[in-house]
């Protein structure tokens, strides 16, 4: 068994848990309401943000210039097509860029994102692929799970359905599974463990960045 | 711990005649031999003082890096060793009447600061195994001469013990610095992080510390 699918397997009811939240199951059926996909939006391209960093540091402790060259490409997508779609798109929910460069960020987005630049900066090369995989890999895995049951009417929701189940995404992911696998051959059980729970944490914190644009999560104070 | 053991034989055996040179290095002879004098001594205090302050951030940053045992506990007595050079440098400073503006002010030789700026690679992308075997290769060899600079400073130069402290600390073994060092190269092997990796550390580290000897000496022959 390829040690992608050790990982997927180990973290099967987390990865359940998020498939089966209501703001996807909205998202796939169309009935989500919109200001919460509004929501999402705002908080995911701040989140996007220090998702770059992320991918910056990736680049950084990569071990050979193909990896480097593959997050620095990412860095490119995510910076200039994926900041820009979501630009794109709040517009046309009347979210101006100027808003949605001044959105702070709920409690959730900014812990997730604060745990992403935290392995970043503490781990290897290793660590940064188990922190990051879920967060491709998971919206790969919606948006072809949500595809297969049938596109939604509402345009947007089927935007985002169709962005994250096409082949495009789903090769990038293949890629970095690929990488991962590639690079834990011969690793030792001590070190799977932990790339197992680095893995986890983040898969958690998927989940959670659901549960935050579903209740469109506030700070208390 | 057999790897680490023959590890570590390994790396002395590779290390054994760049440490000869670090050891034998001519600028401890010149200074044995007073041929430099206190105002060359200078270079050496403002050449460590950058490098003590920018060891200290990378030793900072390792052990936020290792918040857990067993590298908390090495970083944690690497940083308090740091903290307790900056001071003990500052009286050496005072003893050779240089300022706090004159060591801040100062320009670095490049080839005596690469230690520093590899020290802080290591820190960014290093593991702590990689920096455990670096320390464990180059402070034998880095005491040794801060123990013949101390005795040579004291008795030819007039320098009395509390301008020597820094010498005196870097000549001092560590309780259990090298048993708390092993546990972390150990734990690093076993989470993956090739022995390859720990010598050529080792081996950078080490040649660093023969070219701060050697600008150190081209500077204070001049």
């Amino acid at each position: 068994m390829k040690f992608t699918d050790t990982l997927r397997k180990k973290a099967h009811a987390i990865w359940e848990a998020n498939f089966d939240h209501p703001f996807v199951q909205g998202i796939g059926d169309g009935s989500l309401d919109e200001e919460k996909f509004k929501f999402y939006l705002a908080q995911d391209y701040v989140y996007l943000k220090d998702f770059c960093r992320f991918l910056a540091i990736a680049a950084a402790k990569s071990h050979d210039l193909g990896s480097m060259g593959r997050f620095s490409g990412l860095l490119g997508l995510t910076l200039k097509v994926e900041m820009d779609l979501h630009r794109s798109i709040c517009g046309d929910f009347g979210i101006s860029a100027e808003e949605l460069e001044k959105t702070e960020p709920a409690p959730y987005c900014l812990a997730y994102s604060s745990y992403l630049l935290r392995i970043a900066y503490e781990g290897d090369f290793l660590d940064l692929l188990a922190a990051f995989l879920p967060c491709e890999w998971g919206y790969v895995e919606i948006g072809a799970r949500l595809q297969a049951r049938g596109i939604p009417e509402h345009p947007h929701y089927a935007k985002w359905i169709e962005t994250y189940a096409s082949a495009e995404f789903r090769e990038l992911t293949e890629r970095t599974k690929d990488l991962l696998n590639e690079l834990t051959r011969g690793a030792p059980k001590e070190k799977l463990d932990r790339l197992q729970e680095i893995f986890n944490f983040s898969s958690r914190w998927e989940r959670l960045f659901w549960e935050m644009a579903w209740n469109r999560q506030r700070w208390i104070a | 711990m057999e790897r680490v053991d023959s590890l570590l034989r390994e790396m002395k055996d590779l290390l054994g005649p760049l440490e000869e040179k670090i050891l034998r290095h001519p600028y401890l002879a010149d200074l044995e031999g007073k041929k430099i004098g206190r105002e060359k001594l200078r270079y050496f205090v403002k050449e460590q003082h950058h490098i003590i302050t920018s060891d200290l951030r990378s030793v900072g940053l390792l052990l936020s890096r290792h918040g857990l045992p067993p590298g908390r506990e090495f970083f944690w007595i690497v940083l308090q060793g740091e903290v307790e050079a900056l001071n003990a440098l500052g009286r050496f400073a005072s003893a050779l009447e240089v300022s706090g503006e004159e060591m801040e002010g100062y320009e670095p030789l490049p080839e005596a600061q690469a230690y520093k700026a590899y020290m802080a690679w290591l820190s960014l992308y290093g593991s702590g195994a990689e920096v455990a075997g670096a320390f464990l290769a180059n402070f034998p060899a880095w005491g040794a001469n801060c123990g013949r600079m101390s005795k040579t400073l004291k008795e030819g130069y007039g320098f009395t013990g509390g301008d020597l402290s820094f010498f005196e600390l870097f000549s001092t073994p560590v309780a259990d610095f090298e048993e708390k060092a092993r546990l972390v190269i150990d734990d690093g092997i076993c989470h993956g992080v090739e022995p390859k990796a720990i010598k050529e550390a080792s081996r950078m580290l080490q040649g660093y510390e023969l070219m701060f000897w050697d600008a150190l000496q081209r500077i204070s022959s001049v």
